[in-house]
């Protein structure tokens, strides 16, 4: 089977342009969660780019500026193959005149002009859609539809979108607690990443080892709260490895983290270092997946998993492994999780590149 | 590849293409009653239909005709879903704004919320049939490279629009 390699990341984040400056940061736990200025947050603090304020062009989406970014960190000379991972697109052009179109398509026309892609898929896996683009084009590569493709991850915070999940029920009351005992809800996030996948490395930063993907098919909006299906996925992915470490989707909901947590210790009775970034980046829907897929490379690259930020008293299933501090990882991959809305589950085997 | 089972609705009429099934209809609650009604339905949860969006309806109500069609060689925990090009989710993202925008900005309606994801109706024919594989909403330019890339030994394509809905099942060369 041909191996898939991760030889491009580029990342614009809440904390930071680069992927670097974003794992530095997250290294220091810090957060980044601040009132919106490009609309009413109502008092809700949400993790936001705030130069997207002043250098978004009139007519242009804030998601188009967040691509602009990554297509500054990334080589001249890209994937002729685009896939592109998004929840809502560009939203805020929907926003601004109400009339409707189809916001996501929008964006994947500004993401194929702006990376001079030939070809540019959608995919549309609710906030698991990151690393379902990720193994969409993998699983193209391994098929031998072509050797090397770009996948961006994409999504912004919005009054749409956190009008939707605030009627939800899903926001925290003030910024999240990922795994932590009183945990009471997520906080959005903006941001984009990026990798170039390749079946020809030259100078490879990690490897896409394996996946597992299901479906739990038991609510529209709630995880099926054993875990069943997603340790399913979790199953397909390590195929009877240990993780060196564990990216979870850790999103601060109660159900999001029990369904998680239940998964998890269901295959792995002493569960190995366990972080999510959302505690620092907020939830960035669409793009978590691509974003952690990085984060893990860089994890690899620096045998160090960043601290669980936001975390108060840990949920005693997750007591060993969620430390308020930088944990040394042994030898193996890192499993990283994603989920979304109608029970989709997600998840996938970064191994190192050497 | 094999094609085990395709259904297709349009307006007022809906069919399945192995089995020979043929339907007219005046809405989709008579549909639904038309096609459950048949003794070779499996079993679906239908508790939340009514309240579902006409996207949603017609995505469910395709889903287990093509489901009926397949016969025998329906497995939904190893079935794929995979949502292909269609109309999107426009219509959805306006309502659910201009419902917003109508009460005031105060509180947006969860209900009208969850179906602007392109996903969503996948996701509830899921629910409905009990499939247990991968589901994801992909536009692009070649729906033969997006079906090869799809791991599962059986695939559900799903293509919504206006004038005409249709689910087609695969059967692949990959093993569950």
């Amino acid at each position: 089977m041909t191996d898939v390699w991760i030889e491009h990341t580029a990342l614009k984040t809440a904390l930071g342009e680069g992927v670097e400056t974003t794992f530095a940061a997250l290294l220091a736990r810090q957060t980044s969660f601040t009132a919106p200025l490009h609309f009413d947050g109502k008092g809700r603090t949400l993790a936001l780019c705030h130069d997207l304020d002043s250098h978004t062009a009139p007519g242009q989406s804030r998601a188009e500026a967040l691509l602009v970014s990554l297509r500054q960190q990334l080589p001249e000379r890209l994937p002729e193959r685009l896939y592109l991972a998004t929840t809502v697109g560009a939203i805020d052009l929907l926003e601004k005149d109400g009339s409707p179109i189809e916001t996501s398509r929008a964006l994947l026309d500004s993401a194929k002009r702006l990376f001079s892609a030939r070809q540019a898929w959608l995919v549309a896996a609710a906030c698991a859609s990151g690393q379902a683009a990720i193994t969409t084009a993998a699983a193209a590569i391994r098929a031998g539809q072509c050797s090397d493709a770009l996948v961006v991850g994409c999504d912004i915070t919005s009054e749409f979108v956190t009008a939707g999940f605030a009627s939800l029920g899903a926001l925290a009351a003030t910024t999240p607690r990922p795994y932590s005992q009183d945990r009471d809800g997520m906080a959005l996030g903006e941001a984009a990443g990026a990798v170039v996948l390749t079946a020809r490395p030259k100078q490879p930063c990690g490897r896409i080892a394996a996946w597992g993907e299901t479906c739990d098919a038991a609510h529209i909006t709630a995880p099926d709260r054993a875990g069943t299906w997603l340790g399913r996925a979790c199953q397909a992915a390590l195929a009877g490895r240990t993780p060196a470490a564990i990216i979870g989707h850790g999103t601060g909901t109660v159900y999001n983290d029990d369904a998680e947590l239940a998964a998890l210790t269901s295959l792995m009775p002493t569960l190995p270092p366990l972080f999510s970034l959302k505690a620092n980046l907020g939830h960035t829907m669409g793009a978590t997946g691509v974003i952690q897929a990085i984060i893990a490379t860089a994890t690899l690259q620096r045998r160090q998993l960043p601290p669980q930020a936001g975390l108060t008293v840990p949920d005693p299933r997750a007591a060993q492994a969620v430390s308020a501090f930088p944990a040394a990882i042994q030898d193996g991959g890192i499993l990283s999780i994603n989920a979304g809305f109608g029970g989709i589950n997600h998840a996938l085997l970064v191994e190192e590149a050497s | 590849m094999t094609i085990i089972g395709q259904a297709t609705i349009t307006a007022t009429t809906a069919s399945a293409l192995q089995s020979g099934l043929a339907f007219a209809f005046t809405d989709l609650s008579d549909l639904r009653d038309q096609i459950t009604s048949r003794p070779e339905c499996p079993s679906c949860d239908l508790s939340d239909f009514r309240r579902a969006g006409p996207n949603v309806k017609r995505a469910i109500l395709v889903a287990i005709l093509a489901a009926i069609d397949c016969g025998p060689q329906w497995r939904p925990d190893a079935t794929a879903l995979l949502g292909w090009n269609g109309e999107g989710c426009a219509a959805e993202n306006a309502l659910f704004w201009q419902d917003y925008v109508a009460n005031g900005r105060t509180q947006g309606r969860g209900a009208l919320f969850v179906p602007t994801l392109c996903s969503i109706p996948l996701c509830e024919a899921a629910i409905t049939l009990g499939i247990h594989g991968p589901a994801a909403y992909l536009h692009g330019p070649d729906l033969a490279d997006a079906i090869a890339a799809r791991y599962a030994p059986f695939i559900m394509t799903i293509t919504i629009a206006d004038s005409q809905t249709t689910a087609t099942v695969l059967e692949t060369s990959h093993e569950a």
